[in-house]
């Protein structure tokens, strides 16, 4: 197996990291190994990591991302691999397939929890206060508050009708 | 208003500052390839939105050694300095609040509280940023949250840390067990000015790695207790050296106060060790030396390259530097100097 940091000598160290239970791994070869035990910048280990994966056997045929360019700005998936650099919003939504597994190994999830701008749309704010209402549905019969739970139910199907 | 540095809360503990940074791009500009006309759009169209609150600080009219001073304050990042395109800073006369126009990502958000204080510096970089979204359309996707140039800082954009002197953990080797800990959390462990530097002074910064799957309030909490358990084993290292080899530290401590007293050439990285131990001093309440007016910390900033060059109003060389160094920290530890 190559370095998955260099691509260049056989990997001979294994690098594995755990983040909040997700296990993410990269081979290295000695060199790249030395690098990692200088201050080495979390974009720099990051960067090893979409090598690692972007070369991994995926769901995703390699002849395929190469040929994809954002319409926006024209960054290839190619041009990220390289600098780590995303070249801008439309970018998430052009190589969408590989940044699902990609940020799933570097953040540990790839979902957005948390704060979201007040003038998003509708359908968001409906989805969130659905969610929030899930979390007090399950509460309320576990208490067996059933008329609670039978008006949080109507809310919940309303708000999914509206989205 | 005093800026933040100045506090005497940033010497009471080993936190020195608090700190909350959130990464934020507008929808209709490209992020790294952004070219100069597009560049001098985003920045109006941001300091308008914030220009009723924060002053913009002209970075054009500064100096090579002002910017440094800049950095070495942590006013503004590396990157910010690294590349030529325009760029706009707005900052608090406290430096509490910075915003940077055109870094990494459009908008670098940034609050810092002196002391024990992250929850203050999340609720007023929260703050600022609902100013701003009131009147920006921002880069957001509703699986992704926040979207940013480098997806380490995707999601929540925010980085949320404390920097905190940490002397017996690294004298005793125990950092390196932490580095080790703090991770598997998600956390990381980095050197005062940042990732990719060597540590000065003891100095370190803890701050959350990971910007997906949890809301900002869960990263402030994750990273409070954290950092509260690399306190607790700070201060039981000091007590018990201060118990059990009370002799020794009071020696290194004395000495490094005489030094600073009297010593004539000192390089940057020799008064940060210096300055530590007799921070070290202070905090365990084994030096009884006068305390400078100004906080150790301050010092310890105002000795680095930009701060002193400022101070002489001049660029000097090393060993220029060097003996301007030794005699401005004489003048602070020796009153008859």
């Amino acid at each position: 197996m190559l370095c998955g940091r260099c691509q260049k000598r056989p990997a001979t160290i294994y690098l594995q990291q755990n983040i909040n239970g997700q296990v993410s791994e990269v081979h290295l070869c000695d060199e790249c190994a030395r690098e990692f035990e200088k201050p080495v910048t979390f974009e720099q280990l990051f960067q090893g990591l979409i090598n690692a994966f972007a070369q991994a056997p995926a769901s995703v045929e390699p002849r395929h991302q190469k040929r994809r360019v954002c319409p926006e700005c024209g960054l290839s998936f190619e041009d990220f691999k390289n600098s780590g650099k995303l070249g801008c919003a439309e970018c998430y939504n052009t190589f969408r397939q590989e940044l699902e597994s990609i940020l799933k190994n570097i953040q540990g999830s790839n979902r957005h929890e948390g704060k979201f701008p007040q003038k998003i749309d509708a359908e968001l704010l409906n989805r969130k206060r659905a969610d929030t209402l899930k979390v007090m549905l399950a509460k309320a019969i576990e208490k067996e508050e059933y008329e609670d739970a039978a008006r949080l139910r109507d809310e919940i199907r309303s708000l999914e009708a509206a989205t | 208003m005093n800026p933040w540095y100045q506090n005497e809360v940033v010497d009471a503990t080993p936190i020195i500052s608090s700190r909350a940074r959130l990464a934020r791009n507008l929808r209709r500009y490209p992020f790294g390839g952004i070219n100069d006309e597009q560049s001098h759009q985003l920045i109006e169209e941001a300091t308008d939105a914030l220009s009723h609150s924060f002053p913009v600080v002209s970075l054009a009219d500064k100096s090579n050694v002002e910017k440094r001073r800049l950095l070495e304050r942590h006013v503004i990042s590396p990157e910010f300095l690294k590349t030529s395109n325009p760029k706009a800073l707005m900052m608090e006369a406290s430096e509490q609040v910075c915003i940077m126009v055109n870094e990494e990502d459009h908008i670098r958000i940034q609050a810092i509280c002196s002391g024990d204080n992250i929850d203050s510096a999340w609720d007023t970089a929260n703050r600022v940023d609902d100013l701003l979204e009131e009147r920006v359309q921002y880069a957001f996707d509703k699986d992704y949250g926040y979207l940013t140039a480098c997806p380490t800082n995707t999601g929540t954009g925010l980085r949320a840390s404390f920097m905190a002197h940490l002397p017996m953990l690294e004298r005793t080797g125990q950092l390196r067990n932490l580095l080790a800990a703090v991770s598997k959390f998600g956390m990381t462990l980095r050197g005062i000015y940042g990732e990719g530097t060597e540590p000065m002074g003891h100095i370190f910064q803890i701050s959350n790695q990971i910007t997906m799957g949890k809301s900002e309030s869960e990263i402030i909490s994750a990273l409070k207790k954290i950092t509260g358990q690399i306190i607790e084993n700070e201060n039981f290292l000091r007590e018990k050296a201060c118990a059990e080899k009370r002799l020794e530290i009071e020696d290194e401590v004395c000495r490094a106060y005489g030094t600073l007293a009297y010593a004539r050439r000192l390089s940057a990285k020799e008064a940060m060790e210096l300055l530590s131990a007799v921070r070290l001093g202070f905090i365990s309440g084994v030096l009884e030396a006068p305390k400078p007016k100004q906080t150790m910390y301050d010092i310890m900033m105002s000795i680095q390259s930009g701060g002193l060059q400022s101070r002489a109003g001049r660029e000097m060389s090393e060993a220029e530097r060097d003996e301007y160094r030794a005699t401005w920290l004489r003048s602070i530890f020796n009153n008859k100097a």
